[in-house]
């Protein structure tokens, strides 16, 4: 029979109950029984005096009565994988998926270099991204299926912001500083303004039809060569104007632009607040 | 079993070497009793819980082998009821391996009058189906040139077993969803 004092010997010699239970033979809970009184696995409020009893182990005990470890679990994979398969079979959540696959983000390094010749090239970069993309997915000429024709409009869709914003932010900066300071700066000024002017023209047309037309087809193309013709004859217009401008001013202006740019986004959400917004739109639709 | 196994169980003798002169502790222990042991001393793990049936909330450890509940007892260290469990609690085995338990899930049509059986694949479809449905058709963009972005599409009530967690996640599910009418029956 063990004793109250062979186990506290072995506990005040450095043992856990675990350890005790082992070189006695018995188990971690009939240990601690035995050593305290108490058991392992009681639920009692303790007074002062049992909590002083020696061997006494504050906090949970149970555990040295029970022998299989406590689980707790938080997750069932076929949960997930039922919740998976409803989102990819929803054409909402597909939708956003393929506007969040197309979007290619905010490029890497953004904040580093501020110079305005960087920053729009990199403007650029991102339209024309997305131009390849358009021009990739075949739509309703070419027998796309209705997910890529709804991709390709939403493709448009984020043509037209980033566009928007970056044209408001360039007439506001960069065409006058041009006018001023790049030779025959105002017959440049007036020829981009008026590719960016067609090029709205057509995004409005574009706003206005049906995705699965051939029309849409048609001012897709249009818009493609325009983007092109024009982003062509911007990046020769920042050659001028990087020999035009020096550096400082540059960089001054570059953070301007990224302003004015945030400003235009912000104009942007607050008329999609005011309604005519595609998510809005959806919802009265149906 | 051997001769001198025999001999040596035999418990007259057993008490003269056991430290039990008198024959009243081990030594007179029968060899069923000595094989018993608590059903639980077998168990994989322990699943940490909540009874089901009352506000209380009393903890519950889940006795689980082979991924089957073998017994379920107090939690000894639940706040609420320090391992006790009420005598419909400490019957909550019979609530899970039950014969009277089902384990399919049964659909009455609108109009009919017989239960049929469905997959819970089946089952979880239709009310997510109805959920985004009865979200659509209830949605509110505006009210009085106000704007609202919500449903009255559903409302979610909550039973009193829920605890403070389950509350807090079907607020967050429910809230997303654009659902403004939540409430829960408190707990005790």
């Amino acid at each position: 029979m063990v004793t109250r004092e062979q186990v506290l010997r072995l506990i005040e010699g450095g043992h856990d109950y675990y350890e005790a239970a082992r070189d006695l033979g018995i188990s971690p809970g009939l240990a601690y029984m035995i050593a305290t009184g108490l058991p392992a696995d009681g639920g009692d409020t303790l007074t002062p005096d049992e909590q002083r009893r020696p061997g006494f182990l504050g906090g949970s005990t149970q555990q040295l009565a029970n022998h299989a470890p406590p689980e707790n679990p938080q997750r069932s994979d076929s949960v997930i994988s039922w919740i998976k398969s409803r989102a990819a079979s929803d054409p909402q959540m597909q939708a956003a998926a393929t506007a969040r696959d197309a979007d290619p983000g905010p490029p890497k390094g953004e904040d580093e270099d501020q110079d305005i010749v960087t920053v729009i090239t990199r403007d650029h970069n991102r339209v024309t991204a997305l131009v390849q993309q358009l021009s990739a997915i075949p739509g309703h000429k070419k027998g796309g299926s209705p997910a890529q024709i709804q991709r390709r409009e939403s493709i448009v869709g984020m043509i037209t912001q980033s566009l928007s914003k970056h044209e408001s932010a360039e007439e506001e900066l960069f065409w006058p500083t041009v006018r001023k300071r790049v030779p025959d700066g105002k017959q440049l000024a007036d020829r981009g303004a008026e590719q960016e002017q067609e090029a709205t023209e057509t995004l409005t047309a574009l706003a206005r039809g049906d995705a699965d037309s051939d029309e849409f087809d048609d001012l897709v193309e249009q818009l493609v060569l325009q983007l092109r013709k024009h982003t062509s004859f911007e990046e020769q217009v920042l050659l001028a104007f990087r020999d035009a401008v020096p550096d400082g001013e540059r960089t001054k202006l570059g953070r301007k632009f990224r302003a004015a740019e945030g400003r235009a986004a912000a104009i942007g959400n607050r008329r999609d607040a005011a309604g005519d917004r595609p998510a809005e739109r959806e919802g009265k639709e149906s | 079993m051997g001769v001198r196994t025999w001999i040596a169980d035999w418990p007259a003798l057993r008490q003269l070497p056991s430290g039990d002169p008198l024959g009243r502790g081990k030594a007179a222990m029968s060899r069923t009793t000595k094989n018993l042991t608590p059903r639980v001393k077998t168990a994989d793990k322990v699943v940490k819980s909540i009874c089901p049936y009352c506000a209380v909330g009393c903890g519950q450890n889940v006795y689980v082998e082979n991924d089957r509940v073998t017994q379920i007892e107090g939690d000894p260290d639940s706040p609420v009821s320090r391992g006790r469990l009420c005598p419909k609690g400490s019957a909550s085995l019979q609530l899970t391996t039950g014969s009277s338990r089902l384990h399919k899930v049964l659909y009455r049509r609108p109009h009919a009058h017989d239960w049929e059986e469905l997959d819970l694949d089946t089952a979880m479809d239709m009310v997510a189906d109805r959920v985004i449905e009865a979200r659509r058709q209830g949605w509110q963009w505006e009210v009085d040139g106000k704007r609202t972005r919500r449903t009255l599409g559903f409302a979610s009530l909550g039973g009193a077993t829920l605890d403070n967690e389950e509350n807090y996640l079907i607020k967050k599910l429910f809230t997303s969803l654009g659902a403004i009418q939540i409430e829960n029956q408190a707990r005790v």
